[in-house]
């Protein structure tokens, strides 16, 4: 065998296992399927051709997001994430526009969260002016939900908490959609709660989120069993029976079924008395 | 005509390129099996990992956090102590090979060489799990010794003069389950301390030394302590060292034993915690992977700096 | 080249062997199964060698494949420890078996999400198989002890296993040593009499010169007993300093202590490491450095005369004893103890026991509806009894019929969700490793006071910047999450945009926000929490 030979059957046998000259071929379906599966680094190899191949606003877009949670994670992808972000940003003609939005979004998400060392109060600036876009639609919403979360939970003695949670309080009247909403009466009755300021205020926000639907079903239980507690705490029994008897019938297997109908007792007892 | 090439030019060595073929698999092996884990441990060290596929570069965190971890350093302590007990371990070795070496019939001497390997057959697991039912305060055969012999008299009457509160009448001894025990029972660990390798490599050098060095010694009027002192050790001093530096290496890295004995947590009060133990504890109790391969990057540091020390001042002189 | 003979023998051996190995494995296939041109596999792969449940699972798979001609069921039994090597393996590979045992904690996040398929879907369905029952109507989830909660993964907003099993703890006794020490075979009815007993097998023991302990212990089976009485203790404390009015036990006593909310000299603290000192007196010496086996060795042996273990242990237990064997449940102080009743809320629920014995579809199932379905028949009303009868284990199936050998070990439901423990419901490795390496101090001889001051001490000290360490990590594991699930956010926002029809994406876009914004306030609240007591600033009174 001369050694030409021997070069050409190595090559030969090596050629299957030799990265192609392309990868799978996707669709951005296909890609952002892929980070529900927190398959980051595919889906950030594949919007990086689809980016490459039509660089739209929607594959650097989709590029930009995989690559905050690409592995390994480091302040060097997380730059490049918010490059494509930011020029999303500058290059857009219409501040309401989608990709517009969400790309400002997670620039305030990186300052937040993905870089680090966060940078919480340019977070809360950034969330705080997407929240004042007209038009801002979803991602307006959601970033007025996270300025009321760091302006509730930036570090503070507890004397300010009522202020604090007052302010996020107004966020309210800016909110549309229902699941933001409900979202962020959770965190004021959190916040009422955890901050030991108002068990009513805490039960209002839990009613308003309720009655707006609770997703997570798994949550639903939590939500009744506070509902009841938080009646039965500030002297409405006939709510707390109420809640109470709503979680007794939907949940049956929970740990709290116990208790809770001895709470319901008492409370029909003390109707009685 | 052109001179022929050396045998170990760069030109001989392309023209027998088939050779380094067979290279290749054991090079290929040891670059997976040994290079490849350090350098992964390395390259981990610099984040923040739980041992799956996330990971987040954080640079020196790891180390910076290391160097205000009371919990490594306290274990270092502790691996300081258990080097100094296996020092004085090394000592039962050495005089055995040279009782063994003094022997005049080669016959006896081959028999405890048989005798010595014999025990190597028991892997060393079943060792140790036998040394823990030693150790057991109910039924093992070390507190059963101590009372047969009244000695748990001794120690209880000891005990109450110094003031210990170890050593109670009536109350089975926890070797491992009370903290001020714990180093002991590490020290009483292999008991009597003949270790078979170290006994044949002392032996090894031993048999090298000629007969006329005895003899220039005997004629010298040097007596059996002075022939160990002024011959023997000297001479055995490479064995010595080699020993030295492989029992310093594992006693650092080690934590099987600790685990074995006294669990994860290193034993009541933490008394039994190494820094091998804290980085298996770190990583597989905790989940701080990345935090685990910085320790063991420190590790690494400490015992290459323990053996370049070794390999200085322990001179041998022939 | 003549070739030599023992070249020729050698040649023929190999090639006989060769055709016996063939030939056998063509036969054993053929034979193995009923089915033997089923069309269809399903695979199902555990780590539980325990006497009788290889034996169960193997006659369920029976009874369906009779059910279901042409479906081969094939069940792998593999060591748990290397189960964890094995099924990384076989998946990543793509050649994992259609359902795999997702119990022992051995998979990551990511793991899930990428090697298991949600079962939500299913869930919510009525099981077919419980067909002309009582729980016919009800979605699957709902029959299960514990509504499937246990199977929940709220990072993944889904549920990812089905659990077959479930284990409660009890404590076993030797019957014929107790009636030889007590002249009957009742065991203790309240707290009292069990310490009573206690100290009377002690005394018995030492009357004969027979060394005999009360309680096998180990590393293993102490915390059931010391665990269990201490949370009795915190049981009212845990929801007093509870930041939420959910009712349930969580872990708001670890930033409760960070705020000065209770700390080590609470009466409810005392109260609980003199608990656990009364009872950690009468455990074998020295267990804390003992292992299961060596408590399970001396109670075999008749060296102690109880030990508690999990229900998962009575099979093999009834195996070995060559003694019968009772079984009660560990009593606890009444409220009305005059030491103990004061921390007391009232019995303790097991309704929150997370069930066992969880098996996950696996993406690359090729068979996932015939997978399901032989879940859905082994967890139905009536195979869930007979999995019971026949592996001596009980059933996380709710309501179903299991023998009378197993009713002691029926979960209790009617009581209150136990207090914390040191280790703050296993959440806390750090915390509980302190508090471990100095249970010595607590349980050393001596006076009481003394050893209760001594454990008091060494927690007051090393304990807070251990439960400091394991918040601080719990901070960042959450934010971990939430950083991924950025990227669901704007996948689901996506592709509910793309289909806005499709009622599922956008459920799941909604369940996404929810869950991003729940996780993150509590986050921020635990690091709020965290950077405030770093300064030593105190709360105010709550209203």
């Amino acid at each position: 065998m001369t050694p030409a030979f021997r070069l050409s059957l190595l090559l030969g046998l090596l050629a299957p296992v030799l990265p192609g000259a392309e990868g799978r071929p996707g669709t951005l379906q296909d890609g952002w399927e892929l980070v529900t599966l927190y398959r980051f680094n595919e889906a950030e190899a594949l919007f990086r051709r689809l980016a490459d191949r039509e660089p739209s606003r929607e594959h650097r877009y989709a590029l930009a997001v995989s690559l905050l949670n690409r592995q390994p994670k480091s302040d060097r992808t997380v730059a490049e994430a918010r490059r494509y972000l930011t020029a999303l940003v500058k290059e857009s003609t219409a501040p309401d526009e989608e990709i517009t939005l969400a790309a400002r979004f997670y620039v305030a998400r990186i300052l937040q969260l993905h870089q680090s060392k966060p940078d919480l109060a340019a977070a809360r600036l950034a969330y705080r002016e997407l929240s004042r876009t007209p038009g801002g639609g979803f991602w307006a919403e959601v970033a007025a939900v996270k300025w009321a979360t760091l302006h509730v939970y930036e570090v503070t003695p507890w004397s300010e908490k009522a202020a604090r949670l007052a302010e996020a309080e107004k966020e309210l009247a800016r909110l549309t959609s229902p699941t933001l909403r409900k979202d962020l009466q959770i965190i004021l009755a959190d916040g009422y709660e955890k901050f030991g300021i108002s068990l009513p205020a805490a039960l209002h926000h839990l009613e308003e989120a309720w009655a707006a639907g609770i997703e997570r079903g798994i949550d639903q239980g939590d939500f009744l069993a506070r509902m009841g507690e938080l009646a039965r705490r500030i002297g409405d029994p006939a709510k707390a029976r109420g809640y109470f008897t709503e979680f007794l019938r939907r949940f049956r297997r929970d740990e709290r079924v116990y208790w809770i109908t001895q709470k319901v007792a008492d409370l029909e007892q003390g109707d009685r008395r | 005509m052109k001179p022929p090439a050396s045998r170990s030019s760069p030109a001989a060595a392309f023209r027998e390129w088939r050779l380094y073929l067979f290279v290749l698999p054991s090079l290929f092996l040891v670059a997976l099996f040994a290079y490849f884990p350090a350098a992964s441990a390395i390259y981990h060290s610099l984040f923040d990992w739980q041992g799956g596929e996330a990971k987040q570069y954080v640079a020196w965190a790891n180390f910076n956090r290391a160097w205000s971890d009371r919990v490594l350093w306290d274990s270092f302590v502790t691996v300081a102590f258990l080097v100094g007990f296996n020092l004085v371990k090394m000592l039962p070795s050495i005089a055995l090979a040279v009782v063994i070496h003094r022997l005049r019939s080669e016959r006896w001497q081959y028999l405890y060489r048989v005798l010595l390997v014999v025990p190597m057959l028991v892997p060393g697991l079943v060792t140790l799990f036998i040394w823990k039912f030693y150790l057991d305060p109910n039924l093992g055969l070390l507190n059963r010794l101590l009372d047969a012999t009244g000695l748990k008299a001794a120690l209880v009457g000891l005990d109450r003069l110094a003031g210990w509160g170890v050593f109670a009448e009536g109350v089975p001894i926890g070797w491992l389950s009370q903290p001020q025990l714990v180093l002991p029972s590490l020290f009483l660990w292999g008991f009597p301390w003949i270790g078979a390798v170290g006994v044949l490599i002392y032996l090894a050098g031993l048999q090298a030394i000629g007969t006329e060095v005895y003899e220039a010694a005997e004629l010298d009027g040097i007596g059996p302590v002075g022939k160990f002192f002024y011959i023997e050790l000297p001479l055995i001093l490479t064995q010595v060292r080699l020993n030295l530096t492989l029992l310093i290496i594992s006693t650092l890295q080690g934590y099987g034993l600790q685990l074995l004995l006294l669990g994860d947590t290193g034993g009541p009060g933490g008394r039994g915690m190494t820094p091998g133990l804290w980085m298996y504890n770190r990583a597989f109790i905790a989940g701080e992977f990345g935090y685990a391969c910085a320790i063991g990057l420190i590790l690494f540091g400490f015992i290459l700096a323990l053996s370049l020390v070794n390999n200085r001042y322990v001179r041998t002189r022939r | 080249m003549k070739r030599r003979p023992l070249v020729w023998a050698g040649l023929a051996a190999f090639a006989l062997i060769y055709a016996v190995a063939t030939v056998r494995v063509l036969i054993l296939s053929a034979t193995a199964s009923p089915v033997a041109n089923a069309k269809v596999t399903v695979r199902f792969a555990h780590f539980y060698l325990e006497p009788g449940l290889r034996e169960a699972y193997a006659q369920i798979a029976a009874d369906y494949m009779h059910l279901h001609p042409g479906v081969r069921v094939e069940q792998i039994a593999v060591p748990q420890r290397i189960f964890n090597a094995w099924a990384k393996t076989q998946l990543i590979g793509g050649t994992a078996p259609d359902l795999v045992l997702v119990d022992g904690g051995q998979f990551t996040l990511e793991d899930l999400a990428r090697h298991f398929t949600p079962l939500h879907e299913w869930v919510e369905a009525p099981n077919p198989y419980n067909s002309g029952t009582d729980v016919a109507d009800l979605p699957w989830r709902e029959t299960f002890i514990d509504g499937l909660t246990g199977s929940y993964d709220s990072r993944l907003l889904s549920y990812y296993s089905i659990p077959t099993s479930l284990f409660t703890n009890r404590v076993f006794f030797n019957r014929a040593l107790w009636r030889e020490i007590f002249g009957t075979e009742t065991p203790p009815s309240d707290y009292e009499d069990f310490l009573a007993a206690c100290e009377r097998i002690e005394a018995w023991g030492a009357a004969r010169g027979r060394p005999l302990v009360p309680l096998a212990g180990s590393v293993y089976n102490a915390p059931f007993l010391i665990d269990f009485l201490f949370g009795t203790q915190t049981q009212r404390r845990q929801f007093e300093v509870a930041w939420s009015a959910h009712l349930r036990a969580d872990l708001s006593p670890s930033v409760a202590l960070l705020q000065g909310r209770w700390d080590f000299s609470d009466p409810a603290l005392q109260a609980a490491f003199r608990i656990v000192r009364d009872v950690g007196r009468h455990i074998q010496p020295g267990f804390l450095q003992l292992q299961r086996d060596d408590a399970n060795f001396a109670f075999l042996q008749g060296r102690a005369v109880m030990l508690a273990s999990g229900a998962h242990e009575a099979a093999s237990l009834r195996a070995q004893a060559e003694f019968p064997l009772g079984v009660f449940a560990l009593p606890v102080p009444g409220t009305d103890h005059p030491r103990y009743g004061a921390q007391i809320f009232g019995p303790v629920t097991e309704a929150n026991i997370r069930p066992a014995g969880a098996f996950g579809l696996t993406r690359t199932s090729r068979e996932p509806v015939q997978a399901v379905d032989f879940l859905r028949y082994l967890t139905s009303q009536a195979t869930a009894a007979r999995f019971a009868a026949l592996s001596g284990w009980l059933t996380a199936v709710a309501d179903a019929q299991i023998p009378a050998a197993l009713d002691p070990f029926r979960p209790v439901t009617a009581g209150y969700a136990n207090g914390f423990d040191l280790s703050i419901r296993r959440r806390h490795p750090d915390a509980k490793r302190v508090a471990d390496t100095n249970l010595h101090l607590l349980i050393a001889a001596g006076s009481d006071d003394a050893a209760v001051a001594a454990y008091t001490a060494a927690l007051a000290r090393d304990y807070p910047p251990a439960l400091r360490l394991d918040l601080e990590n719990r901070v960042a594991n959450t934010r971990r999450n939430v950083m991924r699930q950025d990227g669901n956010l704007a996948a689901y926002r996506w592709m509910s945009q793309a289909a806005p029809d499709d009622t599922v994406l956008k459920r799941r876009f909604n369940e996404v926000a929810e869950q991003i914004d729940g996780n993150e306030a509590e986050n921020y609240f635990i690091m709020h929490e965290l950077a405030r007591t770093a300064a030593a600033t105190q709360p105010p009174a709550r209203p």
